[in-house]
């Protein structure tokens, strides 16, 4: 419903068909409903939260007459409008809160069910109206029956109690005055005993409000008559049985608007598309501003000279335009509050269903950020709290086993940090069994026992986000993360934002979502291909490498696997992506081949299950653009996201990453599932190795497994340190082994002005072996011959017929990995 | 049109903003035509329609430019030209012409279905023929010059 909080040009209830009516022209009365949905979408919400803090703190006068009003004010409305069916169920409702409200009966987990059974109906109605203009088939007199019922037993079960205990846990410090805090405590702890009353006849506290019972003939379902004699005076500002004499200047625009009257006297509807067009307008302005500013600076300016006040109104259109284009970009927030607001609700539920007790504490829920993002984050941010109450929280039992208090807590809070906003999903449950998802991991051959067992447990974590990770597995059994996660990672990513997850077994999880402020502004890099400018969206860009002539070494381009450039990066074979190919542009970046230096910069992306270099000839600037839509025949392209204007007005295109990885058939890298055979393939293929020649014209062969990358060094860089050869790179210092030394104890001298070393695989220390040179990456028809072992010799494999040492690293660099794997500060 | 039909109005005159594109003159809607400017800076789009030469600011609006030469199947000139910006389906484009002409009100009666001398590219493109005192005019339908360039675009996705 909350899409219709805020309506575009193109209102839905604009659609419904046109009947005739009276003497009101249609459009006037469609401008009403309109008005009304709206109206009563927002009082849902408040109901909906109104009525899980009630559960929880039933005295709360306030909030059950705020209660009454929205009912009576959507009862009322639907009177005017003839909507028969909501009249009579918002009847009935009214009946039994007005008998609450009384104190004739007390707020017990029957009469909250039935209540929000109510809210659901309401807004199924509302919804329906909104999309067909009429109330729909469905028939809701089991609801109207159910109300009539509930409200019967209640007042039965005050008759022959008179027991009113509803809350087994009293909540402390509860603030439901505050909108930004909502407290809850729901528990799964079924209907209380009716029969075996504890003696604790509460006080009945009477509404301050002073109120009217209304008559109890209306028990039954109403009849029309008795809807149209009630609602016959169309839409009250203040109603008028009961309510009257309360403290209601607020009841024309509902509960919503009760704990915050002012916001509605200050505040105005306002089309998207009119703030859309006034952002435009700025946008130009900033423009206008930046040309004129550099008329004016400019040497050449006679102006300057001549009109010296021209400075000064510069100066002052210059601030003014700044604070303009704030006060516009703000136009566009809203609070988080719209996603939050649901989840009491959607808490209580699941609470129930799961038999679980929960705490829920909202914090910073006015915290803003754009419209569109807004609905962007909700299902993500549904599915997050979801999962923390169905499968975070232990049930009361095992808490209590724990040393843990029987109710769950789940906090929730958003802030503003660094430009973005952060959202915390944090619950105090069992946490997320990390050797289930390490073992999950391996099995699912996302990485080998060894890697996964040197692996922080906080990255382990990060596994659950992989697609498919664990709605098969046993870690759902376990754990029941997981299940979704990674939906919820593709749609926090697919707008330039993160999720990170932290758990420590029986103390709880942390999900923290980190989400741009606006999507309309992005950070991005402005990039050359040939003459042509493109920004990218750094959202999805993860790091940079240049491609230097004379580095070729560092950043080998070999050909792939079927024929596309790759290059190695930390152990993992990265597909390439020439733009300039791609785009058909004469580019100057080149993978570089024996005539041609490597020349150009690798933007690394990783979008959904791709991760490339884009391959452009420099990158030019880093810089905030704003996003502008191009039309649909450009977008077809599939290689476009957007344009943007820069600073001194020229168009730029926005590369849409995905998009790229499509066009250029970028290999996806291996999937969670099954995908074992394409990972070796891919990427650990443990049959390929990287062949050399050593110092002293050997032929060795190093499992590519094994290599980092490839570097080289001037030889003045390489020093000499506790006997050792190493080199300061990277921060640290990386020993510099001599293949000849250890295979046959006789070292070579360096002689070449460059030094070239295969740097070895983290895992194996900061160790790098000095070759000659480096000849091929291959992969032997025949496997290793393991016979033929010797001193730091794996094996011996076959290379167009001549045998080649495999080196076998680890054993034959014992010394030098646990010496360099020491990290020594620069 | 049927006879059945409610006397809605038919108009009896469609009024044109007329331009020269090499040696032919053409004419699209009037009331669709938003402004009239000289030439500007665009940005290529590489991988493109052909027919678009580039992106253009229009007061932050990104708006693309159909080169209306190349459009129409004739050859391309190096002349920035005049910009046409109109808007159909919502979307806003500027087509590229070589010179501008008069808005003229023609008689739809006037209106003749277009002979077997325009062909190619030209002939999806125009709806019309009107045969002015200065020579004919080809009237343009924007809603087809736009949906071809879409075509191209689809087609260049499928290679």
């Amino acid at each position: 419903m909350a899409e219709t909080r805020v309506y575009g040009s193109g209102s839905p209830a604009g659609a419904r068909p046109r009947a005739a009516t009276g003497f009101r022209p249609m459009n006037d009365n469609e401008e009403f409903v309109r008005e009304f949905l709206v109206e009563s979408a927002e009082n849902l919400d408040q109901l909906d939260r109104d009525l899980v803090a009630l559960e929880e703190n039933p005295r709360d006068a306030d909030r059950l007459a705020s209660i009454f009003r929205t009912v009576h004010t959507i009862k009322g409305t639907s009177g005017f409008f003839g909507f028969a069916k909501l009249g009579a169920i918002t009847h009935s409702g009214e009946h039994l809160l007005g008998q609450l409200r009384d104190g004739k009966i007390d707020l017990d987990d029957d009469v909250a069910g039935v209540l929000l059974n109510l809210v659901d109906a309401v807004r199924s109605i509302l919804d329906r109206i909104e999309k067909t203009g009429g109330e729909g088939d469905e028939d809701f007199h089991g609801l109207s029956q159910t109300l009539a019922r509930v409200s019967a037993e209640a007042i039965r079960r005050r008759e022959d109690g008179g027991v009113v205990v509803t809350r087994l846990t009293p909540p402390a410090g509860i603030a439901p005055s505050s909108p930004a805090v909502v407290e809850s405590t729901v528990e799964a702890a079924s209907p209380l005993p009716i029969e075996a009353p504890v003696a604790v006849p509460l006080p009945l506290e009477v509404p301050d409000v002073a109120v009217a019972a209304e008559p109890p003939a209306a028990l039954p379902l109403p009849t029309s008559a008795q809807i149209a004699e009630s609602t016959d005076a169309g839409p009250r500002p203040l109603p008028t049985d009961g309510l009257s004499a309360g403290p209601a200047p607020a009841a024309a625009t509902g509960a919503a608007r009760a704990q915050k009257p002012a916001v509605a006297e200050r505040s105005i509807r306002v089309d998207l598309g009119l703030l859309g067009s006034l952002v435009d307008l700025v946008g130009e302005l900033v423009l206008a501003r930046n040309q004129l500013e550099s008329t004016v600076r400019h040497p050449a300016a006679a102006s300057r000279d001549d009109h010296p006040e021209l400075i000064k109104v510069v100066h002052r259109i210059d601030s003014v335009t700044a604070a303009l284009q704030a006060a516009a970009m703000k136009t566009r927030m809203q609070p988080i509050e719209q996603v939050f607001s649901k989840f009491p609700r959607i808490v209580r539920d699941l609470a129930v269903t799961c038999r679980k007790e929960v705490m829920l504490e909202i914090d910073g829920a006015d915290t803003e950020l754009d419209r569109s993002l807004i609905e962007t984050i909700r299902d993500p941010l549904t599915h997050l709290v979801r999962n923390a109450v169905d499968h975070g929280i232990e049930s009361p039992e095992v808490r209590v086993a724990r040393g843990k208090l029987p109710a769950g807590r789940l906090a929730l809070r958003a802030y503003h940090e660094s430009g973005q906003v952060t959202v915390e999903i944090r619950d105090d449950g069992g946490g997320i069994p990390v050797e289930a998802v390490r073992n999950k991991a391996v099995a699912r051959g996302l990485v080998t026992a060894e890697q996964a067992a040197l692996l922080p447990d906080d990255r382990v974590l990060q596994f659950i986000f992989e697609p498919g990770f664990s709605t098969a597995a046993k870690v759902t059994d376990v754990s029941g993360r997981g299940v979704g996660m990674d939906v919820v990672r593709t749609n926090i990513e697919a707008i330039g934002g993160s999720v990170d997850i932290a758990s420590r077994p029986g103390l709880g999880t942390t999900v923290r979502v980190r989400i741009p402020l606006t999507l309309a502004i992005i950070p991005a890099l402005i990039v050359s291909c040939g003459s042509h400018r493109f920004a990218i969206p750094q959202a999805a860009v993860r790091e940079l490498i240049a491609l230097r002539a004379g580095a070729t070494a560092s950043a080998v381009a070999v050909e792939g696997l079927d024929g596309a450039p790759v290059m190695r990066l930390r152990g993992r074979l990265l597909p390439l992506v020439f733009l300039g190919d791609l785009l058909g542009i004469e580019a100057t970046a080149t993978a570089g081949s024996a005539d041609r230096p490597a020349h150009g910069t690798v933007v690394v992306f990783s979008v959904d299950d791709h991760v490339f270099g884009l391959v452009v000839d420099g990158v030019a600037v880093s810089e905030d653009i704003v996003v502008k839509p191009i039309v649909a025949a450009l977008v077809a392209l599939g290689l476009y996201a957007g344009a943007t204007v820069r600073g001194d007005g020229a168009v730029v295109l926005i590369l849409d990453p995905r998009g790229i990885a499509q066009a250029a058939r970028v290999p996806t890298r291996p999937a969670a599932d099954g995908a074992a055979d394409s990972a070796a393939a891919f990427d650990s293929n443990p049959d390929r190795y990287l062949v050399c020649e050593s110092p002293a014209g050997r032929l060795i062969a190093v499992p590519l497994d094994d290599v980092a990358r490839l570097e080289t060094f001037p030889r003045e860089r390489i020093q000499q340190a506790a006997g050792q050869s190493v080199v300061h790179r990277e921060g640290r210092l990386t020993a510099i082994a001599d293949v000849d030394g250890v295979l046959c104890g006789t070292p070579t001298a360096i002689d070449a002005p460059g030094v070239t070393a295969v740097i070895l695989a983290s895992a194996l220390g900061d160790v790098g072996l000095r070759v000659r040179r480096i000849l091929e990456v291959v992969t032997p028809e025949a496997p290793i011959n393991r016979g033929l072992r010797g001193r730091g010799v794996l094996g011996t494999i076959a290379i167009a017929g001549r045998a080649t040492e495999v080196i076998d690293v680890r054993a034959a660099l014992p010394g030098a990995a646990d010496e360099a794997s020491r990290q020594v500060p620069a | 049109m049927t006879v059945s039909l409610p006397s809605a109005p038919i108009p009896t005159i469609r009024r044109v903003c007329m331009f020269v594109v090499a040696v032919r003159t053409f004419a699209v809607d009037a009331g669709a035509v938003q402004e009239v400017f000289r030439g500007t800076v665009t940005t290529p789009v590489p991988r493109g329609p052909a027919a678009i030469r580039g992106l253009l600011n229009l007061r932050g609006r990104i708006v693309p430019a159909v080169d209306m030469r190349r459009r129409l199947g004739f050859d391309p000139t190096a002349g920035e030209g005049i910009h046409v910006v109109l808007s159909a389906n919502g979307e806003t484009y500027s087509l590229i012409v070589d010179a501008m002409a008069d808005v003229i009100d023609i008689p739809m009666v006037a209106i003749e279905k277009p002979t077997s001398a325009v062909d190619g590219a030209q002939r999806e493109c125009i709806d019309g023929v009107y045969a002015a005192r200065g020579g004919l005019v080809y009237l343009l339908s924007i809603e087809a010059i736009l949906a071809g360039l879409g075509e191209t675009a689809a087609e260049r996705k499928l290679r």
